[in-house]
Formats: structure tokens, C-alpha cells, sequence
């Protein structure tokens, strides 16, 4: 089982180690300043230099994509209870919300803060519309992809619409809705950091990791804007490790997908 | 500055502001009183709390507005903030902003006056390396300008003086400046030109009213027009009180604004604070020039026509409007 390991990480170490090299082969070989093309170390100096502020930086992204993402969930699960639940509804909603998707969302910025005001409700409306599809289209498909044979024999014993959903369709979205999450949870920092680059007021001193895109760049802090693509990435991470713990908590003693990594 | 980093967005915030003119969060006109009896004023900036408000942050830390029977709220703006839509629908009483935006803004229909400049002159400049320097306008021609496509002085330069350069879109960086000796980009004077020299660049700057004389934009304090209509007083408090901010500011002792401001923006460095009260001084932006007459807070009927003027010619005003519909020359205060 050790070794099993190694020959997962030592690909991405290698190819890792070798970008990081052909990194300082570049700056060395064209001699460019810090303010164009950063080292990793560099970088690392300036996440450590301006750690207070990209902590608290990343701390309101977090309110904001927590609240997006929240917001996003219950919306979306609600929605696709209604699209699964009747088909009418599914025909007649559908191509609205696949316009809402693919409305950009930068041409909504001006829009979105006369409607939802600027600053956080404004950021979490952002990170709301770009989280909340996936949710939506992944559990619908859920409780449409109940088995039939199982459909037919909850109708042949006489169960309700009600006792259908509760024992059958639901249990049976719960990984669509997970999975759906699971690419929430990738957007809505990205949808929060955008959120805040489009619509941000930084109120309060607290402006977030999109606020510090503006100030580094104007400052030419560019080991920093780099820096704080790292703590956004990371931020990514925390949420995506979360929803992978739901995920666990919600799937693990009854679905196939953990089942098989104890055969 | 890069508040006018996304100029494509622009022409969509006019009709938006038509739109939504009535819905706004506290119904326009209307007032409320604090506790204490001051009557709220909620003020809207144009951008995050930057050194260029330092004005309006001395007045509240000294105590100014106080004195007026006021309690002030500063808004802070930001990216597509939209100063105009949220004094124009009541979600702030009062704003600051670029003139050339209120008066376009008013020839719209967008329901705001203007009751005071902020500056008398534009911090609005150009910013070049020593060694390709501009001194005057016909120097542009044949270089490449980042600035913002929607720039008036853009099209003023171009349409009034007849000189050619190649436009590049704004970012909000000033990397691409940095690495080419030959670029020109917009820029607040109070502002890029202390980043460009931190980093070791040798630049200059040059207001984009000494490089187009005919073009010199006050920055306005505006005020939604049901507000105005009914709390006059209120207004001519504001303006009387923020205008005695600016002065002392600039001719006082700023620590008590620059401590309000530092704490908002953890980010900026101390010595920006510094330089940008310097730029604003020997600028004369916010004060004017004595000997033209010019003083703070002051606007004038012929200054705002030639603006107007102007706005037309260039084609950024589609439709005629008077100075009595863009400003009330009223709550200037007297020297």
C-alpha cells in the first residue's frame, strides 16, 4: 500500500520540481526585474511580508463565498426539487436558466450593484450566479436518474408521490447534489474574488483578496498579486476539502462510490 | 486613476440608473435623524478611501460636519460602484464624483445636481518616462496612450487638437508602462506617478488641463434633486463643511484625516499619503489659483458652460442642457 503512494506523488513532485526549474531558467535567462516575473521564493516573501493583510483579505473572501455558495445550495436544491418534480416546469424553466448562465456576469457588474447594492451583497449575488447552475442542472439530473425498474415497483405497492421522493429519488440525487457542490465549491471563491474585483467597496477596511488584485497591481507589487492568487488557490482548496467531507459524512457507509476502496 | 478602468461598462449605467430611479433603498428626498438630533447625511465617493478624499475624512475627524448639525457617513466606492445610481435612487443623499459624468448624467435625465466643486482642476493627467517626455499636446502625436477609450480628454485631444495617437485600452496596472520607455499613460497626478518612481522609473506628469487648456473638468459634490429640493440647509451644511475639511486638510495639519484613511487602507503605504497631499497642493487642485480668482469649493457659470461647450463638441453630450439644470450656483460658500 506504500508504495502505492509513492507512484501517486511523485509525478506531480517531478513535474512540479521541473516547472519550478524552468521558472528560474527563465527569469536567469531573460533577466527580467521581481516586477515582472517573480521567483517562487520571491513570491513566498511577499505572502509572508503581507501576511496580515492577505489573511484578512482572504478571511472576507471567505464571507463572501461562503454566502454565495450557501445561498446557491439551498436555491439550487429547491429549484431542482421543483424542475424533478414536474415537467412542465422543467420545459418552461429550463432555457431561462441556461440564459441567466450564460449571461456574462461582468456585463450584470452595473446591474447587480443598483439591484443588490455594492460590496458584500453585491459580491455574494456574483458568487451566487456563478455557483448555483451546476446545483441546480447536477440534482435535477439526480432525481430524474432514479432506477426505473425501482420507480415502478414503489408504484406497484401503492407508495405516494411523497414517499417516492423521500425514499427513492432523493437518496438516489444526494451524490448528483454532491457532485454538483463539489464544483460550487470550486467557483465560489473564484465567484467571490471576481465579486469583488467587479462590484467590491472594501467597507470597513476589509477589503478582499479581488480588493488587493486593484492595489497591488496599481503599486507594482506583483510578487504580492502573485501571493494572492496563491491564497485564493488555496481558499479553493479549503472549500473543496469541506464539500469532500460532506461527502464522506453523507456517502460513505452506503454508496458504492466508497464502497469499492474496501474490496 | 483606474476608476474609469472599465469605460465599456459605462454606456450601460446611464439607462440602468433611469431604470431604477424610484427603487431605491431609502426613498429619495427622505431623511433620518440620529439619535442626538444631527440630521444623517450618507455620502457616496467614487472610488475605495483613497488619499484624493482626504478632504471629506478631515471633516468628519475634526468634527466639522458635527458642527453642522450633521452625521455624516462616508460610502466608500469602488469598481462599477455606480456614485452616480447610488445618489440618483437614494441609497446615498450626497456624492463626489468626475463633473463631466454629472453633467452627462443630468443631460440624461439621472435626477443631480452639482452644489460645489470638489476641485477646481481635474487630477486627470498623463504619465510619461523622462527620457520620451510631453510637454504639449502635439507631442502625443504618433505615440501609444493607455487611457480609458471613453476618456473625454481623449476625444478632446483628437477632436479639438486635431492630434492622432495610438489608444490602448486602461488596465489596471502599471507594468506594461514601466517596461516601455516610449508608453504614455492616463493617470491620476496624485497617484501613479509616486508607484512609478518607488519602483525606480524616472517619470513625469502632466494635468490633462495643462495639456488641453481648453479642457479643464472641475470633480463635483452632487446631491439628488428631491434631497436638494428638500433640505436645502442641509446641503449648503455639507458643502460648507466639507469645503472647510478640503482647506484644512490641505493647509492644516492632515494627520487626523490621513489616521482615518490609513486604517481604512492597510494596504497603501504611508509615503503615498505624503506625496498625493503634495500633488494636490502644488497642482493647486483642490484650492485653485488665487490669482484667477479661484478658490475652493467655487464654481463658475462660464466654466461650466465652456465644459458643457465642449462636451458637446467632442459628441459627448448628445443633447443640449443649461448650467441652471446641471448646478445650483447657490451653496457655494462665500470666501
Amino acid at each position: 500500500m506504500k508504495s502505492r503512494h509513492w507512484v501517486l506523488w511523485l509525478p506531480p513532485l517531478l513535474s512540479g520540481a521541473l516547472f519550478v526549474a524552468l521558472w528560474y531558467g527563465v527569469r536567469a535567462a531573460t533577466g527580467l526585474q521581481s516586477w515582472i516575473l517573480p521567483t517562487p521564493e520571491e513570491i513566498l516573501a511577499a505572502a509572508v511580508r503581507e501576511h496580515a493583510l492577505l489573511l484578512r483579505a482572504a478571511a472576507s473572501t471567505a464571507v463572501g463565498a461562503l454566502g454565495g455558495f450557501l445561498a446557491a445550495a439551498v436555491a439550487g436544491l429547491l429549484l431542482a426539487l421543483a424542475l424533478g418534480g414536474a415537467r412542465w416546469l422543467r420545459n418552461g424553466l429550463y432555457p431561462w436558466l441556461l440564459i441567466l448562465q450564460m449571461t456574462p456576469v461582468i456585463v450584470l457588474a452595473p446591474i447587480i450593484v443598483l439591484w443588490a447594492g455594492p460590496g458584500l451583497p453585491g459580491i455574494i449575488t456574483v458568487t451566487f450566479l456563478i455557483s448555483f447552475f451546476p446545483i441546480v442542472v447536477n440534482t435535477t439530473q439526480g432525481l430524474l436518474s432514479a432506477d426505473a425498474h425501482m420507480v415502478d415497483l414503489f408504484r406497484m405497492y401503492g407508495a405516494t408521490r411523497r414517499q417516492e421522493l423521500q425514499l427513492l429519488r432523493l437518496p438516489g440525487a444526494l451524490p448528483y447534489f454532491l457532485a454538483g457542490l463539489r464544483i460550487a465549491a470550486t467557483l465560489a471563491p473564484i465567484g467571490a474574488i471576481f465579486g469583488e474585483y467587479l462590484v467590491g467597496n472594501a467597507a470597513g477596511g476589509t477589503g478582499g483578496l479581488g480588493f488587493l488584485v486593484y492595489s497591488y497591481n496599481v503599486q507594482i507589487k506583483i510578487p504580492a498579486l502573485f501571493a494572492t492568487g496563491l491564497i485564493g488557490c488555496l481558499l479553493g482548496f479549503v472549500f473543496v476539502a469541506a464539500v469532500a467531507g460532506l461527502n464522506w459524512a453523507l456517502l460513505h457507509h452506503w454508496h458504492d462510490s466508497f464502497e469499492r476502496h474496501d474490496r | 486613476m483606474f476608476r474609469r478602468l472599465h469605460p465599456l461598462l459605462r454606456p450601460l449605467l446611464l439607462p440602468a440608473v433611469l431604470l431604477a430611479t424610484g427603487c431605491g433603498h431609502r426613498a429619495p428626498g427622505a431623511a433620518t435623524e440620529a439619535p442626538d438630533g444631527r440630521m444623517q447625511i450618507r455620502f457616496q465617493t467614487d472610488w475605495f478611501p483613497e488619499p484624493e478624499h482626504g478632504g471629506y475624512y478631515q471633516a468628519l475627524a475634526k468634527g466639522y460636519y458635527a458642527a453642522e448639525g450633521l452625521d455624516v457617513q462616508i460610502l466608500p466606492g469602488g469598481p462599477n460602484s455606480g456614485y452616480l445610481a447610488a445618489v440618483a435612487t437614494g441609497r446615498a443623499d450626497l456624492g463626489m464624483g468626475d463633473g463631466d459624468d454629472v453633467i452627462t448624467a443630468v443631460a440624461r435625465g439621472v435626477p443631480v445636481k452639482i452644489v460645489a466643486a470638489e476641485m477646481e482642476h481635474d487630477p486627470q493627467g498623463i504619465l510619461f518616462h523622462d527620457e520620451h517626455p510631453v510637454r504639449r499636446v502635439a507631442d502625443l502625436d504618433g505615440r501609444v496612450v493607455m487611457a480609458g477609450p471613453a476618456s473625454v480628454w481623449v476625444q478632446v485631444v483628437q477632436k479639438v487638437y486635431g492630434v492622432n495617437f495610438k489608444l490602448w485600452p486602461l488596465g489596471g496596472d502599471l507594468a506594461r508602462f514601466m517596461n516601455d520607455p516610449q508608453l504614455v499613460q492616463q493617470c491620476f497626478v496624485t497617484n501613479e506617478p509616486y508607484f512609478a518612481r518607488e519602483r525606480g522609473a524616472r517619470v513625469g506628469a502632466l494635468l490633462t488641463s495643462q495639456l488641453c487648456p481648453d479642457y479643464d473638468p472641475y470633480r463635483v459634490i452632487f446631491v439628488q434633486d428631491d434631497f436638494l429640493a428638500r433640505h436645502p440647509d442641509a446641503v449648503r451644511r455639507f458643502v460648507r463643511a466639507s469645503v472647510r475639511g478640503w482647506v484644512d486638510y490641505l493647509t492644516g495639519d492632515p494627520a487626523p484625516a490621513v489616521a482615518r484613511l490609513r486604517a481604512l487602507r492597510t494596504d497603501l503605504p504611508a509615503g503615498l499619503f505624503t506625496y498625493s497631499l503634495g500633488a494636490l497642493r502644488d497642482y493647486h487642485l483642490v484650492l485653485g489659483d488665487p490669482a484667477r480668482g479661484e478658490r475652493a469649493g467655487l464654481l463658475t457659470r462660464e466654466r461650466l458652460q465652456r465644459e458643457i461647450d465642449l462636451l458637446r463638441r467632442v459628441g459627448v453630450l448628445d443633447r443640449p442642457v443649461t448650467v441652471d439644470q446641471v448646478a445650483d450656483l447657490e451653496f457655494v460658500p462665500p470666501p
